[in-house]
């Protein structure tokens, strides 16, 4: 019998507790906010906000199920590179990765580029320490910039393929996560 | 794999040993030199016509020692240039270097020898062995036929005894078996190994609708228009009325890819088109040559409507498009830009698919004036030929989007269905899209050409096109539209 999902994070990331990085949620709705995709130099952690339009990526639980919420960047991985994932959000069996990018006018490439690359090392840095059976992976990229209508794009259609092969996960972008 | 390098050579200055699988997909910008590569592939292997050619000339002998094999060298070398010229005309650049390679140890070099003119070399090796046992089919050839000649004198054939007929039955199928094992060793020199026909050379050159119009044009109304518009000037005016008025002699202007795909299209017409629905052309084929369904060919012709909305047909009133949408068949001439651009694209390739001889084509923008729907039945239309053949091979340069995404699909289902190996997971692919249209990575390979470096963007890993400067360019367009509603929305 595996240990619970929120029992493997606490004894592979042994400063989640301390540090406040991994807490439960059981809100209808609420809001992630990311510092650090302000400027990309703050070193605060990922934070929940109730208020509407407060945060970057919206959380809808509709079933008031108890949701984990877990700092990644800038807390559970403390180095200033920013070279992780903002957040992951976990019931218990959907496992949410999410990156956060605030994106000014002509960035939103190489911020979802980023994005991308931050989501790929955190999932694989993941998958080595903990059992993600009974899981469904979704890896999310957050552009807080207006959504662009969708085109054709190649590199979208890549990137879906190389997490389904790499982590058995699905990829896509949006600024929300929903919790049915 | 054939292999082609370039250096300096129109906007390209270097590039390493392009591999050139079945379907092969460029992109970039204007002038990068997408046609350039087209074009040198479609050159390159063209070389076979002449090494026939050279054959042809070459009276029988039974000394078959070098100086023999250096005699046919001399003749091919003359022809190799006069094509080049033909193709690019005389050369402008004074210092550039093309290599295709059909095999290893099988190479063409060309270069300028400075005084205006080229220098073509080929491997020694590729002079060796292989040419020296196609000298000696050649050879058996010639004698076989010169032998037959002789029996059979001027021309006038004694009623033959049973035994006769035997014997000269069996004596026409042993000159038949040696022509096929010609063409098979001269496929072997170009690096088509098991290939027992060859290969079709074929190019669709863009804005073939409005090349088209000027061709067609049985008055020079419009080509006066053209010329008043400033399109065209006098000299090319006068060239191409001197071409209507001549067409067996022409002093066309237009360069020998856009004549040759003239040429092709006048030759379907006449010979396969004419008068017959598209149904009736296949059932005629199926009839005289298949003696069985081509489902492919039907296939392609359903899809096909689905591209055009209409019939085409061609007869002593012309080419007619006939709608259901219409009471009367639309002329070709005022047909809708779509329909113009791809017609020739979708006939011609139906027309390879009825006569399964393996075909070479390069198609410059396939996707031009359609909606991007039918830019992604465009495109499945021609996986769909390629899939036809295991010797069809397709170039596409494109500058869509939706193109290359579709291209992605095909893939994806090919990948998908080898993952499963599963008949269930087949079909259940094949609801959204169907087996012909699926596209083996293997067979396939993408580059994207820029003025300063030409880019492999096919992911072997994920077997799709990773990247595209394409995805670039919308995000571009995008952010210049978020600019101006941020100061629209302050």
């Amino acid at each position: 019998m595996h240990n619970s999902m929120k029992e493997q994070i606490v004894t592979q990331f042994s400063n989640c507790m301390n540090d406040n990085c991994l807490f439960e949620e059981l809100s209808v709705y609420f809001e992630i906010c990311d510092p650090s995709s302000e400027d990309g130099t703050s070193t605060e952690k990922c934070f929940i906000v109730y208020n509407e339009n407060e945060g970057h990526l919206k959380i809808k639980n509709p079933n008031k199920q108890a949701l984990n919420f877990l700092a990644i960047d800038s807390c559970i991985f403390q180095e200033d590179t920013h070279r992780k994932c903002d957040i992951a959000s976990f019931s218990q069996d959907m496992f949410y990765f999410a990156d956060i990018k605030k994106v000014k006018v002509g960035q939103r490439s190489s911020a979802r580029k980023e994005a991308k690359e931050q989501l790929e090392i955190t999932i694989e840095k993941f998958k080595e320490k903990l059992d993600f059976s009974g899981y469904k992976i979704i890896a999310v990229i957050a552009l807080t910039f207006r959504q662009s209508f969708p085109v054709a794009k190649v590199s979208t259609q890549d990137a879906k393929i190389r997490f389904e092969d790499k982590f058995q996960a699905e990829l896509y972008e949006g600024n929300g996560i929903n919790f049915e | 794999m054939h292999k082609l390098s370039i250096k300096n050579f129109g906007p390209i200055e270097n590039l390493e040993q392009l591999e050139i699988p079945k379907v092969l997909i460029l992109i970039g910008q204007q002038a990068s030199g997408k046609s350039t590569i087209s074009k040198l592939i479609y050159f390159f292997k063209s070389l076979r016509e002449d090494v026939l050619k050279c054959l042809e000339e070459h009276e029988l002998s039974t000394n078959l020692q070098m100086n023999e094999r250096n005699a046919t060298q001399r003749k091919l070398i003359p022809k190799v240039k006069a094509r080049f010229y033909t193709f690019f005309g005389s050369t402008k650049y004074d210092d550039f270097d093309l290599k295709y390679e059909y095999k290893r140890e099988s190479w063409v070099n060309i270069s300028p020898d400075g005084n205006g003119s080229i220098i073509v070399e080929f491997a020694q090796q590729w002079f060796n062995t292989e040419f020296y046992h196609l000298i000696g089919s050649w050879n058996q050839f010639l004698l076989q036929q010169n032998n037959l000649k002789n029996k059979n004198g001027n021309g006038f054939v004694a009623r033959e005894t049973s035994a006769e007929s035997i014997i000269r039955r069996r004596e026409d199928n042993e000159i038949r078996k040696l022509r096929v094992e010609i063409d098979k060793r001269i496929n072997q020199l170009f690096g088509n190994d098991n290939n027992i026909s060859h290969q079709q050379l074929y190019y669709v050159p863009a804005g073939r609708s409005l090349l088209s119009s000027l061709k067609q044009s049985h008055q020079s109304r419009l080509v006066d228009e053209f010329k008043n518009a400033g399109i065209i000037d006098e000299i090319v005016a006068n060239s191409i009325i001197d071409d209507e008025k001549s067409t067996r002699e022409r002093k066309s202007y237009f360069e020998f890819f856009v004549r040759d795909f003239f040429e092709r299209i006048d030759k379907i017409k006449e010979d396969v088109l004419f008068g017959k629905t598209l149904d009736e052309v296949i059932e005629e084929f199926e009839l005289l040559v298949d003696n069985t369904e081509n489902v492919k060919a039907r296939e392609f012709r359903m899809k096909l409507k689905n591209i055009l909305k209409a019939d085409y047909r061609v007869d002593a009133n012309g080419e007619r498009l006939h709608s259901e949408k219409f009471s009367k068949p639309i002329k070709l001439d005022f047909a809708s830009s779509g329909q113009q651009e791809s017609i020739w694209i979708l006939l011609q390739l139906f027309v390879l698919i009825l006569e399964k001889q393996p075909a070479f084509i390069v198609i410059e923008e396939p996707e031009a004036h359609l909606y991007p729907s039918a830019q992604n039945e465009m495109l499945k239309l021609i996986v769909l030929f390629q899939n036809t053949n295991e010797y069809n091979q397709v170039i596409i340069t494109t500058h869509s989007p939706y193109i290359l995404t579709s291209a992605n699909n095909l893939l994806f289902a090919f990948r998908t269905s080898e993952k499963f190996k599963d008949h269930e997971v087949d079909q259940k692919i094949s609801s959204t899209i169907g087996t012909s249209d699926w596209l083996n990575p293997i067979n396939f390979g993408a580059y994207y050409l820029s003025s300063s470096e030409i880019r492999n963007i096919f992911n072997r890993e994920t077997g799709v096109i990773s990247e595209s400067e394409l995805d670039e360019a919308s995000e571009d367009i995008m952010s210049v539209f978020d600019e101006i509603m941020e100061i629209y929305s302050a």
